[in-house]
């Protein structure tokens, strides 16, 4: 059992100079420390996938979840998408229900970083894996301020009122939502920029600096537009929007398709009779 | 928990047989010995022919045993059938002893016999009559060596008689783990394809069992084990039984990643019984709504509501209607009005009708009161999450309402008109209903003079006519593979009687005999035949 204590003091010792590094913001630092706690929790006997119960258990569990806890806010901080994937992977037992989550008692960060995974899966686009995760939350987490939000953002998303997207941003309910928000202004910007070119058949260019957010000159605009739609046409002042699908009629008869269907019927009346 | 009871139930009464429910009211003569007897015959002769169908036939005869037997009679029965090596047997006495006695019923005809005997219709009824003729005298030795050969299918049959009759008494379900356990064990233990189908039975009991008891995620790991264990022995009931049980439990625990992914990997044998097919297929229209897959889902609940019993598992077709109707709504469809008449559903439809209502007149204020006045009863039926996606669909139903009825709107008039809360929000909701296909419009500016400033308006383009594209061969072609489909299926479900073909293959023979004719007489024939023909 000796290792095991001899990691256990070790590892909050490295925890808390983890932390202070990475509340001061100096995240070399804090990655460092990470990499030697994360080795430190590997003796742990306790931890997924062993899961095996000793005196020592509660206590080994408690400090990986606690560094992954910061594993994920740094990661979130850094804007590092995979690892922010991968930690929120590993947290996740110590959260559901099952033998890690009922030996310890709830964790004031769970919310928290719950809503920050479901901001994740909202700016990752992955809409199915973000309604998986709330199926798992109970009534009473939903409504908690830290995960409303982010169910807020989906419906702003999906009706597609892109302006309080943008609002909420300005009030978070936790301060490291804000560092992947930013990501999703980048996704909003996209998706307007997809609605204005089947909505309008032109508008003006001070209109579409307003709507796509780019208001601080009609350069950014032009750049926007050569990498994400080339095909826009500026004049001027007008932008005008070239209708990929315009209403297509009819050209020739699909003879191809209608030939295969009627051999079809045939082939298949023929069994019948 | 209502759905899944009655799922439960939708399982345990087969199709063809009367709901167990229905059944208790109208008191019938108490089950003895010699109903159970019937039933083994069935089954001896199954597992001697090698004919599922008659084990079906057995288990579908069950249902009124299980309600009804005493436990006096099926004590008889253990010590008749079980062998005295048999590992639980003393603990299954045991239970069967501790068990109340069910009130006496008054007479009347028994119900199983009757249905089974109309659906299986006139055909099945000669086979079977000899049957309980057999038993009697010079036959005896015969039937008692038919019973040994088929003495794991007997036992099994019991065992599940018995599981069955514990549980539906009620009572310490944490009790009866051990024995559930222990019989599954046994069952397990062989290795007879004569024995999947009640082996499956038993591994439902056991599972439900300890579901009552609050320890589902007990079974998880022996499941999953069974699953593979089916797959490699080609034993597809058990297969879908247990792949059903594992996503009923996962389903029932939110646990939506691992069942998707479960059922991602796995391959559900669709041929092999009907009602385990249509619960899958529900847990698969679920999964599919819950990750936003709502085409997939909508057409796995279609089928799922098709393929399921007519009369019987009324709340099982009621869970798969409402999750159906929010599905369509979901679509952007709406559910037709005769959906919520369905008979015996209506009372548990009303509050989605309610809701369908306010999406179908695009209003926000009435659908938000609407949810919060149901709310209780959504979360019941657990869909109130799948509700909670509806909003912006009822702002879609308005706008195209808005869309339809006016070639030219300004936009400030829309968000009056669907109560949405800034011009600058609204502008962009319009240009995400167009992007979205949900509208056919666009937006503008107002010409100069009209409105001033940068007002804008939504102008409807023109409605082009529809017949003049393809789309109506494509729907008619859709509709006529359908329906190709359909005869297809039906045809492959058809049962051909084994050896039926040799019995033609005789005739052909004889008259084959008979036919050493000469060429006259031959072409004689052939014009009488024709002769004939022209006359019908």
């Amino acid at each position: 059992m000796a290792p095991v204590q001899d990691g256990l003091s070790q590892g909050s010792a490295l925890l808390q100079s983890l932390k202070k590094s990475a509340e001061a913001g100096d995240m070399q630092a804090a990655n460092a420390t990470l990499s030697q706690l994360k080795l430190v929790l590997i003796n742990f006997p306790s931890l997924p996938p062993g899961g095996e119960e000793s005196a020592t258990a509660k206590a080994e569990r408690t400090l990986a979840r606690e560094v992954l806890e910061v594993a994920v806010f740094m990661s979130a901080r850094q804007g590092d998408k995979k690892a922010l994937a991968r930690h929120m992977a590993q947290l996740k037992p110590y959260y559901l229900d099952g033998q890690l989550a009922t030996s310890l008692p709830d964790s004031s960060n769970r919310l928290p970083l719950l809503g920050l995974n479901l901001i994740f899966l909202l700016v990752e686009n992955k809409l199915a894996d973000f309604h998986s995760e709330l199926e798992l939350m109970s009534d009473e987490d939903r409504s908690n301020e830290c995960v409303m939000f982010p169910i807020r953002l989906e419906q702003y998303l999906m009706v597609g009122s892109y302006n309080q997207v943008l609002a909420a941003k300005d009030h978070v309910p936790h301060q490291y939502y804000s560092y992947l928000l930013s990501n999703l202004v980048d996704t909003v910007r996209e998706a307007i920029a997809d609605c204005m070119s089947t909505a309008y058949d032109s508008m003006s260019v001070k209109d579409a600096q307003t709507m796509l957010m780019l208001p601080a000159s009609a350069q950014e605009l032009k750049n926007f537009v050569a990498t994400f739609h080339p095909e826009w046409k500026i004049f001027d002042d007008k932008v005008v929007f070239q209708h990929a699908a315009a209403t297509k009629k009819m050209q020739e008869i699909p003879s191809m398709r209608v030939i295969t269907e009627t051999l079809s019927y045939a082939t298949e009346l023929e069994r019948i009779v | 928990m209502e759905v899944d009871k009655v799922t439960a139930a939708a399982t345990a009464a087969p199709v063809s047989a009367p709901a167990a429910d229905d059944a208790t009211p109208k008191a019938a003569a108490p089950i003895t010995l010699a109903d159970i007897k019937r039933n083994i015959g069935f089954i001896v002769r199954a597992t001697e022919s090698n004919q599922h169908r008659l084990t079906l036939r057995a288990i579908r005869n069950t249902t009124a045993i299980r309600t009804r037997v005493a436990p006096a009679v099926l004590k008889e029965a253990v010590m008749a059938y079980v062998p005295e090596t048999h590992p639980a047997r003393a603990q299954m006495l045991e239970t069967l002893d501790a068990l109340p006695a069910p009130a006496v019923e008054a007479a009347a005809e028994p119900p199983s016999e009757a249905a089974s005997m109309e659906v299986e219709g006139e055909k099945e009824k000669d086979p079977a009559a000899p049957e309980g003729a057999e038993t009697p005298e010079p036959a005896k030795e015969k039937w008692e060596e038919k019973l040994s050969l088929a003495a794991p299918e007997v036992e099994t049959y019991v065992c599940m008689l018995v599981l069955a009759v514990v549980l539906r008494s009620g009572g310490e379900t944490g009790a009866l783990l051990p024995l559930a356990n222990a019989l599954l064990a046994r069952v397990t233990s062989f290795n007879r394809r004569t024995l999947d189908h009640l082996a499956s039975k038993v591994l439902f009991y056991c599972s439900l069992a300890h579901e009552r008891a609050g320890r589902a995620s007990d079974m998880r790991a022996p499941l999953l084990a069974l699953h593979r264990t089916c797959c490699l022995r080609h034993d597809e009931i058990g297969q879908a039984t247990a792949l059903n049980l594992l996503l009923r439990q996962m389903l029932s625990q939110n646990l939506l990643d691992q069942a998707y992914k479960l059922a991602s990997k796995t391959n559900f044998p669709e041929t092999c019984s009907n009602n385990q097919f249509c619960r899958y297929l529900y847990y698969m229209g679920r999964i599919g709504a819950l990750q936003l897959d709502y085409t997939d889902a909508h057409a796995k609940l279609t089928q799922c509501a098709r393929k399921a019993p007519a009369n019987t598992a009324l709340a099982f077709r009621t869970a798969v209607q409402r999750l159906t109707v929010i599905v369509q709504l979901l679509l952007g469809e709406v559910p037709e009005r005769a959906v919520f008449n369905a008979a015996g559903m209506r009372a548990a439809l009303a509050p989605y009708l309610q809701l369908t209502q306010a999406v179908r007149l695009g209003d926000l204020v009435e659908f938000n009161a609407a949810v919060q006045q149901n709310k209780a009863t959504f979360q019941a039926d657990r869909t109130y999450t799948l509700i909670q996606r509806l909003a912006h669909n009822v702002v879609k139903a308005g706008l195209r309402k808005v869309n339809v009825a006016y070639s030219r709107i300004a936009l400030a008039d829309v968000r009056a008109k669907v109560r949405l809360d800034s011009d600058a929000g609204a502008e962009f909701i319009c240009a995400r209903a167009i992007r979205d296909g949900v509208i056919d419009a666009s937006i503008e500016p107002v010409e100069k003079g009209a409105g001033g400033g940068a007002a804008r308006c939504l102008r409807s383009r023109e409605q082009g006519d529809l017949y003049a594209t393809d789309e109506p061969q494509r729907a008619f072609h859709r509709r006529v593979a359908f329906c190709l489909d359909v005869h297809n299926g039906a045809v492959r479900a058809m049962r051909y009687p084994e050896d039926a073909y040799k019995r033609d293959l005789e005739r052909a023979k004889r008259k084959g005999a008979l036919e050493d004719k000469t060429e006259e007489e031959l072409a004689k024939e052939i014009a009488e035949d024709m002769d004939e023909d022209g006359a019908l």
